[in-house]
């Protein structure tokens, strides 16, 4: 939290605004029984009317220029925290893009969504208290006690007793309650884990009828936090009403052994009763920094989520120098590649050496968790190689800047990923200054302008969140369009035809053939047929290359690939 | 979208449990307010089954109100023997006579009634309190458990047209809310009513003319916090509304990670979330602020108040019209 509190710089100005009008504000309360006191011990016991008034008038205005300070104070103050949640959360958003993958998949998408969100907000509303409470409460403890000194010193000793007994008390309270409040949130966790899993696997559950099953699940899980919830109300239920009590003896304690000093003649009836209230205003200001110190743990949970993400030092930065890349458009060169997953043990994929050049459609084919996307995500720098070199026009890819590297390539990833807009705002986003000639142009020839026109707005249909409204086949078109718009000189398909019937499969591909016949194409498919006629295929078995080379090439040389198309095509097929 | 999602983030941490406050649900927009008067019988009959408790605990608090307000209204009356005595003593200073000693088996007794008096009242709180605690986190359950059967029933159409978060928060969230808002204005709200007929009467009882004073006032309080939640309401919209923005695009940009990282759009993308960003830090400073200075406008008047009973009280005590006690 500390750490957090340095982004505050720009604000130290109000700060210092805040704690001075804060000051001013308490004293001012502080004030005001003195100010009763000898209107009491004064002006009542003399008879005095125009004493009184003068007095009363004061009262006014001290009151009123309190409550100005404190409306100014509160002012400044939800300027600071609310501009504090605004710069964090800026410095949050802006690393988590600067992410590589390989940093985005240590914490998941989940968690830094909440980080970026819920936790800031965590942070934020403490800061409001932190910055009213924490000048306030401890300046109107100790102011209390000095005022309540100067009325009288010998009942001092009541609060002397009175203190400690309700710090004690609070103690023990916090030392049951605080696991408990922890628990709290785990129990909300997991009862959101449970829910979330369930509505992940809705369909699969549905389908096996496993209904019943998810539901007790469910009902652990919320059994089990009403019951936590239940024992801190419990510890709760005690806590309160001894605090009222607590202060309420306080005050009769005051009466009564004021009186015995009232009855020796050492106190004025007016001073009592200013002493009654600056007790109470003592007791109470003790209660808001106990408060206080119940949620700054809370929030510190949160700080320390969020400076873990501010901390984490990128692995994947530009060189001081960017290498220019040479003339050569596109050529894409593997040399004895490996690559291994943070903290897996197995690389996944393991020597790979290959050259792909402008006008070549290089294929990868090979078993679910055989290494492809790994392999293509190694061209756009989304990982760096552990062995080896990838050179994209010559160039390593670790000497280049991202953006240049990326700004060549054309990328529809495996698990299409569609925003929320319009369609034709989606597919220029390959292209940020796309004409609709173009983008019309990408979507016929990603075979997507049939089902676009038949849409409600054509190219202005919305798209929801994940494009939920679109079939798997129409998302995975607009995907292979958002890339085709681009003109890169590198294409990467990662499965992009997976979800396409036979014929829009073939028909696409031969409309594809002419637009990216100048530049660099990988095709990652699952089906033979689909890879058939490329100018190379990689088989990749377990993260090596299997075998390498035309299809009829392989079909001589390689196993592997035998065994697939075995699978995949029928005996004529084979011939 | 932001619409639906706007009623997500505003508890992030919530566990159910004290700690809001008693302002915690102060300014906040109604959310859901659509069909108010629906949700609210509905919620009612949730409670049903708990009916009988309710009514303890209405009773309880009902009872522990009206002995904490007996409790100023006893000690008063010893404030003002001490009073008396303190004036006979300077008179008799001041006319040389023997000097008499408080009235001590008297003050002694309303010191005994006083500790009385605020330990029942707490036991009644501590009862209240005691039944609420389960009251209040058995109907949640129910209510989630009802919400996961019902979810468990829905076309999947449904689950296909709402994101996972916004399913999410429904269900922990906002029935969180209403946990809160169960356990926090329910009790305040009886302990707020008894009070005031307590204090009224009770004042009534003092000086009537006293009170006329006060229930001017109130007048006063009711427009503060008219004036202050309906600009709140709006404020506090603006900022759920910004946020439920700012969280899908957050949602939206982390989900699809890789491809802004594919076509190198984190420049547009973080553009997009400073101007949402800023959006929000307007509509939400003035929240805060406006929810801010309630404590401070609250104060001011019932210092007002203060500060006129007291010159007012002055003046009719040096004419020997009502005793101290009004303090
Ligand atoms: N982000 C990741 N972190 C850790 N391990 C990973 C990650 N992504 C993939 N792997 C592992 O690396 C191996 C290769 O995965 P990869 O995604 O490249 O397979 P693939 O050939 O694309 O499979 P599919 O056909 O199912 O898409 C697998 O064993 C997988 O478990
Ligand atoms: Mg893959």
């Amino acid at each position: 939290m500390v750490k957090l509190f340095r982004l505050l710089k720009p604000y130290t100005a109000y700060i210092f605004a805040i704690v001075s009008l804060l000051f001013i504000q308490v004293i001012s309360d502080l004030y005001l029984p003195t100010l009763m006191a000898d209107l009491v011990d004064i002006g009542i016991v003399n008879k005095d009317i125009s004493y009184i008034i003068r007095i009363g008038g004061f009262m006014l205005l001290i009151a009123a220029g309190g409550t100005l300070c404190a409306i100014l104070a509160t002012y400044l103050s939800s300027k600071t925290a609310v501009g504090f949640g605004k710069i964090v959360r800026e410095k949050l958003f802006s690393k988590v893009e600067s992410f590589s993958l390989r940093e985005f998949d240590t914490f998941g998408t989940a968690t830094l969504i909440t980080r970026t969100t819920n936790d800031v907000t965590q942070i934020q509303q403490v800061s409001v208290l932190i910055l009213t409470m924490m000048v306030t409460a401890p300046l109107m403890s100790i102011g209390g006690i000095v005022m309540a000194l100067r009325q009288d010193v010998s009942l001092a000793w009541v609060l002397v007793v009175v203190i400690p007994i309700l710090f004690s008390i609070i103690g023990i309270t916090l030392f049951k309650g605080l696991p408990l409040f922890k628990l709290m949130q785990e129990k909300l966790d997991k009862l959101n884990l449970v829910l979330r899993e369930s509505l992940t696997g809705i369909r699969v559950i549905r389908a096996f009828n496993r209904i019943d099953k998810e539901k007790e699940r469910f009902d652990d899980a919320n059994a089990d936090l009403m019951n936590n919830a239940i024992k801190i109300n419990l510890i709760m239920a005690v806590l309160m009403p001894v605090m009222m009590l607590i202060m309420n003896l306080t005050t009769v304690a005051l009466v009564w052994f004021g009186a015995l000093r009232i009855d020796s003649g050492d106190m004025q009836i007016g001073s009592l009763m200013a002493f009654i209230q600056y007790a109470t205003q003592i007791l109470f200001s003790l209660l808001m920094l106990v408060m206080l110190f119940i949620m700054i743990p809370r929030a510190e949970v949160s700080a320390v989520r969020i400076n873990e993400v501010l901390e984490t030092g990128l692995d994947i930065k530009d060189p001081e120098t960017p290498k220019i890349a040479d003339q050569k458009r596109g050529v894409v060169e593997f040399q004895d590649v490996s690559f291994r997953y943070p903290g897996a043990d197995q690389p996944a994929i393991t020597n790979i050496t290959f050259r792909a050049k402008p006008g070549e459609l290089t294929a990868i084919i090979g078993g679910t968790g055989s290494g492809k996307t790994t392999l293509v995500n190694l061209i756009a720098r989304f990982y760096d190689v552990e062995k080896g070199r990838v050179l994209v026009d010559g160039v390593d890819v670790r000497e280049t800047s991202q953006k240049e590297l990326r700004a060549k390539i054309g990328f529809a990833p495996q698990k299409t990923v569609l925003f929320s807009g319009a369609i034709a705002e989606n597919i220029r986003y390959g292209k940020q200054d796309a004409t609709l000639e173009e983008i019309k142009h990408a979507a016929d020839v990603a075979q997507a302008t049939e089902f676009i026109s038949e849409l409600e707005e054509g190219f202005e249909h919305t798209i929801a969140q994940g494009g939920t409204n679109l079939s798997g086949g129409q998302k995975q078109r607009l995907s292979i369009a958002r890339a085709l718009v681009r003109k890169p000189e590198i294409y990467i398909f990662d499965d992009s035809f997976s979800a396409l019937d036979f014929k829009t499969d073939a028909k696409l591909r031969a409309a594809l053939r002419p637009e990216i016949a100048e530049a660099t194409v990988f095709l990652i498919a699952q089906s033979v047929s689909t890879v058939r006629d490329a100018d190379r295929i990689i088989v990749l078995d377990d993260g090596q290359i299997a075998g390498m080379g035309t299809h009829t090439e392989l079909l001589n040389t390689c196993e592997v690939y035998r065994e697939l198309v075995a699978s995949q095509l029928s005996e004529e097929e084979l011939g | 979208m932001s619409e639906e999602r706007s009623t997500k983030k505003d508890k992030g941490f919530s566990g159910g449990g004290p700690g809001g406050g008693p302002m915690g649900a102060f300014g906040k927009p109604v959310v859901k307010a659509k069909d108010f008067k629906g949700t609210f019988y509905r919620l009612l009959n949730y409670l049903k089954p708990q009916r009988t408790k309710f009514l303890i605990v209405f009773l309880f608090a009902g009872l522990s109100t009206i002995f904490s307000i007996l409790g100023p209204k006893i000690m008063g009356k010893g404030i003002t023997k001490i009073g008396e005595g303190f004036g006979a003593k300077m008179m008799a200073v001041q006319m040389g006579k023997p000097v008499p000693s408080l009235d001590f088996a008297y003050i002694g007794n309303i010191v005994l009634i006083l500790i009385g008096l605020y330990l029942i009242s707490a036991a009644f709180g501590y009862v209240q309190q005691y039944i609420m605690a389960g009251v209040a986190q058995k109907t949640v359950y129910k209510l989630r458990k009802e919400v996961d059967e019902k979810l468990a029933n829905l076309p999947l159409k449904f689950f296909d047209s709402r994101t996972h978060g916004e399913i999410l928060s429904r269900v922990t969230n906002d029935i969180d809310n209403i946990s809160t808002t169960l356990q926090q204005s329910l009790t305040q709200l009886i302990t707020a009513i008894v009070t005031l007929i307590g204090v009224i009467v009770m004042m009534l009882s003092i000086s009537p003319l006293l009170t006329l004073i006060v229930i001017l006032t109130l007048p006063l309080y009711m427009i503060v916090t008219i004036s202050i939640a309906k600009r709140s309401q709006k404020q506090f919209a603006a900022q759920q509304k910004s946020l439920g923005e700012l969280n899908g695009h957050v949602e939206e940009m982390y989900a699809g990670h890789k491809l802004v990282k594919a076509y190198g759009r984190e420049g547009e993308s973080i553009a997009t979330f400073n101007l949402i960003n800023e959006k929000l830090y307007t509509a939400g400073y003035k929240a805060q602020f406006i929810s801010g200075i309630i404590m401070p406008l609250m104060r001011l008047v019932s210092n007002l108040g203060y500060v006129i009973i007291c010159v007012v009280g002055g003046v009719f005590a040096t004419r020997g019209l009502i005793p101290l006690e009004i303090f």
